[in-house]
């Protein structure tokens, strides 16, 4: 039902419920944008540490990385993340081969020496490296190859994958816990606004809510009209929260490197789950006043409430 | 066109039940003007609220149109309401964010496409009721007998063979309450039938019928 027509329809009103009040129409934004936002940034970080993770394991084409002594930390960086600070090229990749061999390692598959002497995700090379990944067969125990390769070569720093693995997840832990914290509050903070303000609309306009529904509303759509508008406003906040969201950890050094493992299908459907979620949550948090709205005596209502 | 058969309607305030209409019997015919009154609390605005099938009957039908209100969903009886009932408040309860026109037009909105007044029946009954050029006007712009005779233009929108005033003339200065009242009187002649809750006797000439209501029951009919 559109103006043209000469008939008021359910977005004109919504829309007229919305101009009443500037400042509930910029909280019920607001509540929108924070839930929203800190819904997706939570979920962003996690999805883009999960991805980070993938990217490290998959960057180390192996399960065991040895480098000379010192640069244990920088290899678990490189592993983690893919990139690491520079790592001097001193490891002579056909000396250490050669040493593998003859210390009768079980199970290893390839040896390659990479150079990153320069930092960052580094390159293939030959015959200076900083230090060499070894590849396993699937039956080949990871631990029992750390072992054998200390054996063979004692001087060396080895970095087991699974170990890093195991280190990324559990120093996690903590931050997921808050995230998470903080993202179920900001939700459940913006939810409970959202209806507190669909009450207040409703409290305040009791006389008009009455009129519509002598004039001939039904109680679909009393509850609807109510509905909509606070779905309008938590709607739109939570599209202005994601963009402000992804926008800001987009710029941030620590976060802007985890959106790199993510693709732009990924954070579409991260925001998308981020505004469904809230626009949900912040429809059902009305739906008590809507309730309300269905129920009213039009006649008391306008007489009560001028 | 009304039929009121033992009707009864209470409400419960805490542990206290008030009985605001009590086994009430009446009709009114077409084209009938029926003023109601009585003191504060004997029931007037139950009984309107009653016969436009805003509010459930506790015992008792109410037929309009020979049709029993209660007998039909939310939505038949919601549009029922919109075809052929006009309600006039105390208050104009205007909507605020939506102008002169929008405001008249809104009983529209609830009845099929081309069932329901249009832009030009609205335009024709605003300037019936002396608001022409202010159309385009945001109720806060429009002087309290005006505003009210906005909400008789609504009111009026769907062409309803029965119109259902709540104090209408309340809170207006004589001259407007006047013009209300003989908008009333002309409508009533062209066939559309009135009740018409007030507290002021002073109007009862105006109208064809008058009940007197006290205490729930029916004291007097004249």
């Amino acid at each position: 039902m559109s103006r043209d027509s000469g008939r008021i329809g359910l977005a004109a009103l919504v829309w007229g419920g919305l101009r009443r009040s500037r400042w509930q129409t910029a909280a019920g934004l607001f509540a929108g944008l924070v839930a929203a936002g800190a819904l997706v940034a939570a979920l962003s970080l996690l999805s883009g540490m999960q991805a980070l993770l993938d990217a490290g394991l998959e960057t180390l084409g192996g399960e065991v990385v040895i480098t000379t002594p010192g640069n244990h930390g920088a290899v678990e960086r490189w592993l983690q993340t893919g990139s690491t600070d520079p790592i001097e090229a001193k490891v002579d990749v056909k000396e250490w081969r050669q040493k593998l061999k003859d210390g009768n390692v079980l199970g290893v598959i390839t040896t390659e020496g990479y150079d990153l002497s320069e930092g960052g995700r580094g390159r293939v090379s030959y015959p200076m490296a900083s230090f060499l990944v070894v590849k396993l067969e699937f039956w080949a125990s990871p631990m029992m190859a750390f072992n054998e390769i200390t054996a063979a070569i004692p001087e060396v720093e080895i970095v087991v994958a699974e170990q890093t693995t195991r280190h990324v997840l559990r120093d996690l832990q903590p931050l997921v816990r808050h995230l998470s914290t903080a993202s179920g509050i900001a939700l459940l903070a913006g939810v409970m606004i959202t209806g507190l303000l669909a009450s207040i609309r409703v409290g305040q306009r009791r006389a008009e809510l009455g009129m519509l529904r002598a004039v001939g509303a039904t109680r679909r759509f009393m509850i609807s009209l109510t509905l909509a508008e606070s779905l309008s406003l938590a709607g739109g906040g939570a599209l202005l929260g994601v963009v402000i969201a992804l926008g800001v950890m987009a710029l941030l050094p620590m976060s802007g490197g985890l959106f790199r493992f993510l693709t732009a299908l990924d954070l579409i459907r991260l925001a998308g789950t981020a505004v469904l979620a809230t626009a949900l949550a912040s429809t059902l948090a009305a739906l008590g006043p809507a309730l309300q709205t269905a129920r009213l005596d039009p006649l008391d209502a306008v007489r009560r409430n001028r | 066109m009304i039929e009121l058969e033992k009707v009864s309607k209470f409400y419960q305030t805490g542990a206290q039940r008030v009985d605001a209409l009590q086994e009430l019997n009446d009709q009114v015919e077409k084209g009938e003007f029926l003023m109601v009154t009585g003191r504060s609390g004997a029931g007037k605005s139950t009984l309107l609220s009653l016969v436009g099938g805003l509010i459930r009957p506790d015992t008792g039908v109410v037929k309009v149109e020979g049709k029993n209100l209660w007998a039909m969903s939310d939505a038949e009886r919601s549009q029922f309401r919109s075809r052929h009932m006009g309600f006039i408040f105390q208050f104009a309860s205007l909507i605020p964010t939506l102008s002169v026109l929008e405001n008249a037009l809104l009983p529209s909105a609830f009845l099929p496409t081309g069932q329901g007044g249009d832009r030009t029946r609205a335009q024709e009954l605003l300037e019936r009721v002396g608001l022409a050029g202010m159309t385009d006007r945001l109720p806060w712009q429009l002087s309290g007998g005006q505003q009210k005779r906005v909400a008789v233009a609504r009111a009026l929108l769907n062409n309803p063979a029965l119109l259902l005033a709540d104090e209408p003339t309340a809170d207006l200065d004589e001259e407007t309450e006047r013009e209300i009242v003989s908008l009333f009187q002309e409508l009533n002649r062209n066939g559309t039938t009135i009740i018409m809750v007030t507290h002021n006797t002073d109007l009862i000439d105006a109208a064809s019928h008058h009940l007197i209501l006290t205490g729930g029951r029916v004291a007097r009919v004249s």
